[in-house]
């Protein structure tokens, strides 16, 4: 018995050790990128298709982004509270900065700004076309196609060209002339309207404070591009016009909302931080703040912590750590806690259990009882766990623009062709004479001359 | 949550943040009667009472009956703030969290070599 135990934790060492250097982000410099050689125009704003372009950047892929001149997009000017900016915003406004709020959606790409208003503009955005593989941008639908470069102008004069409009209701439809925002398509798209807690604790509904919509469907049009490109070049050798619209893609995680409607006409509830299908599978308050003596008022806050224990072998394990043998026997099986009355007396009850303690001592607790838990962290536990510092999910970058930045690392994890943080951004038009100079064939009269103007 | 001023009607929107747990009196931003309530967990769990004396904590904005807005000194309060030095205009630093240079403060067009800030290329 004891040999086989010792032989059996020799190979786990082993995988895990395999994993940890096959995946050591800070080994990703010396592999190949799967995109490279791939070239992406963003013409993007805000979140929604910026983030789309910025997967394929952190795969290897030449991003432009294209954007206003001198002042850039409008998310550059977005920022918590008015308060923190990355200076200098270009180099003809170094008095003003960027803000945080552009960070995490547009890294490693190369910047660029052109007036989409103006002819020349509009020559310059074809030039870069013709010698691209992708264009994407999230523009109101048709205003690109107004301008002569939409999908239908561009494919004359590049017919390989992906081609991936984004954003909120589609080019057709009766809902589409609109503008849209995450809050919006989360709104519309069925995802606000289950999300917070149901009438019994206070009834708000809860958007996702992320804008969920605009990341997922960034992911999703990122997604869509790849296999236009693996068609192209496997099968075709044409290229293709996609659209994607953020209110689709919340409808599209509904779960069984829209199925339970069809087949019952029961409309879904809120249900809080519980779940409809499992329980215990949810997250409770701990009575003890974690930081009683925290400046920041909310971390001053008691603790939450996520408890999952549905399996009716966990659930028991549980009721043992509290101490209730009558909750134990009353709702040992499954069929029993998953019912609404049941959960809005499970909850509670643990919640009672846990008013004197802070989430780490409920967690120390449960790990004992071999019960799956995690405390809810905020951004500062985030960033200082060791684990995801060591997977190089939490980094710090040395950017070459802005200094010391710590910066969320590439999600996907490639044994031959790793994902890579390059910069975390630059200043509107800090790449024109590079892109436009190589790709656009500008001489430096003709760059000097559309920048008095004003056009880049 | 919404406290629809009994005697006025005018909507106080007292908002979450402050409000979340909240015991202690307000003030309609209509007509300035003092309201005694307590919350828990952002819903009204007693109250509105008529009160005296001043409020603890006025409501975030206010709307009349006709929709139209209320805001101002006296009368609603400024949004919340996670730091009591915040002051929602740009706020400069030369090093972060950990103590390093980072280019995060104004600077002017001789600060720059191309797009970039001159002593983030120079230093050391």
């Amino acid at each position: 018995m004891a040999k086989e135990t010792a032989s059996k934790s020799a190979t786990q060492q082993g995988f895990e050790d395999f994993c940890h250097e096959t995946f050591d982000f800070k080994k990703a410099f010396g592999k190949p990128e799967a995109l490279k050689g791939y070239r992406v125009l963003s013409c993007t704003q805000y979140i929604l298709g910026p983030s789309c372009a910025s997967y394929m950047a952190e795969l290897g892929a030449e991003v432009i982004k294209i954007e206003a001149p001198r002042r850039g997009e409008a998310m550059r000017h977005t920022t918590p509270f008015n308060e923190p900016f990355l200076y200098p915003l270009s180099r003809w406004v170094p008095e003003r900065g960027t803000g945080l709020g552009f960070l995490g959606a547009n890294p490693n790409e190369y910047f660029i700004s052109v007036d989409f208003h103006r002819p020349e503009g509009q020559a310059i955005v074809k030039k870069l076309a013709a010698k691209s593989d992708v264009m994407v941008e999230n523009y109101r639908p048709g205003t690109f196609d107004r301008w002569g470069i939409g999908y239908r102008q561009l494919r004359e004069i590049n017919p390989r060209l992906v081609y991936c409009w984004l954003g909120g209701f589609g080019g057709w439809g009766p809902g589409r002339v609109r503008a849209s925002y995450d809050i919006l398509g989360q709104s519309q798209g069925g995802n606000f309207g289950m999300t917070g807690k149901p009438e019994f604790l206070g009834g708000t509904p809860s958007k996702h404070t992320i804008w969920l919509a605009d990341y997922w469907g960034g992911m999703m049009g990122a997604v869509q591009i790849l296999a236009a490109l693996y068609w192209r070049d496997k099968i075709s050798g044409e290229g293709t016009f996609t659209e994607y619209s953020q209110v689709h893609g919340v409808t599209r995680q509904l779960e069984y909302a829209l199925p339970l409607y069809g087949r019952h006409g029961v409309t879904r509830e809120r249900w809080g931080n519980w779940d409809t299908q499992l329980c215990v599978h949810g997250i409770i308050k701990c009575g003890k703040s974690s930081y009683p003596k925290s400046e920041n008022p909310q971390e001053q806050e008691e603790g939450y912590i996520l408890i999952s224990a549905y399996d009716d072998k966990d659930f028991a394990r549980l009721c043992q750590a509290v101490g209730d043998g009558k909750t134990a026997e009353k709702y040992a099986k499954h069929d029993a806690r998953v019912k609404p009355q049941s959960q809005m007396e499970i909850y509670p009850w643990l919640e009672k259990w846990a008013a004197d303690k802070t989430k780490e001592q409920v967690a120390e607790t449960l790990d004992k009882a071999g019960i799956n838990n995690q405390p809810v962290w905020n951004a500062k536990e985030v960033a200082n766990h060791p684990h995801w510092q060591q997977r190089g999910a939490v980094q710090w970058l040395d950017d070459p623009t802005f200094g010391d930045l710590m910066h969320q690392g590439p999600a996907y994890k490639m044994s031959h062709t790793p994902p890579r943080l390059k910069w975390a951004l630059k200043p509107v038009g800090a790449d024109n004479e590079y892109i436009l100079g190589k790709l656009a064939g500008l001489s430096s009269e003709e760059l000097r001359r559309l920048e008095e103007q004003e056009c880049i | 949550m919404l406290l629809t001023c009994p005697s006025c009607k005018t909507k106080n929107f007292l908002d979450p943040y402050p409000f979340w747990n909240f015991k202690g009196k307000t003030k309609c931003a209509g007509c300035g009667k003092v309201w005694r309530l307590e919350t828990a967990g952002g819903a009204c769990v007693s109250g509105p009472e008529a009160a005296d004396g001043q409020a603890d904590l006025l409501p975030g904005f206010a709307e009349k009956p006709d929709y139209s807005p209320i805001s101002g000194p006296g009368l609603t309060r400024s949004a919340p703030r996670a730091r009591k030095d915040s002051v929602c205009r740009p706020i400069p630093i030369q090093k972060n969290v950990r103590g390093q240079i980072v280019s995060g403060h104004p600077l002017k067009k001789e600060d720059l070599v191309g797009s970039r800030p001159k002593f983030i290329v120079e230093r050391t």
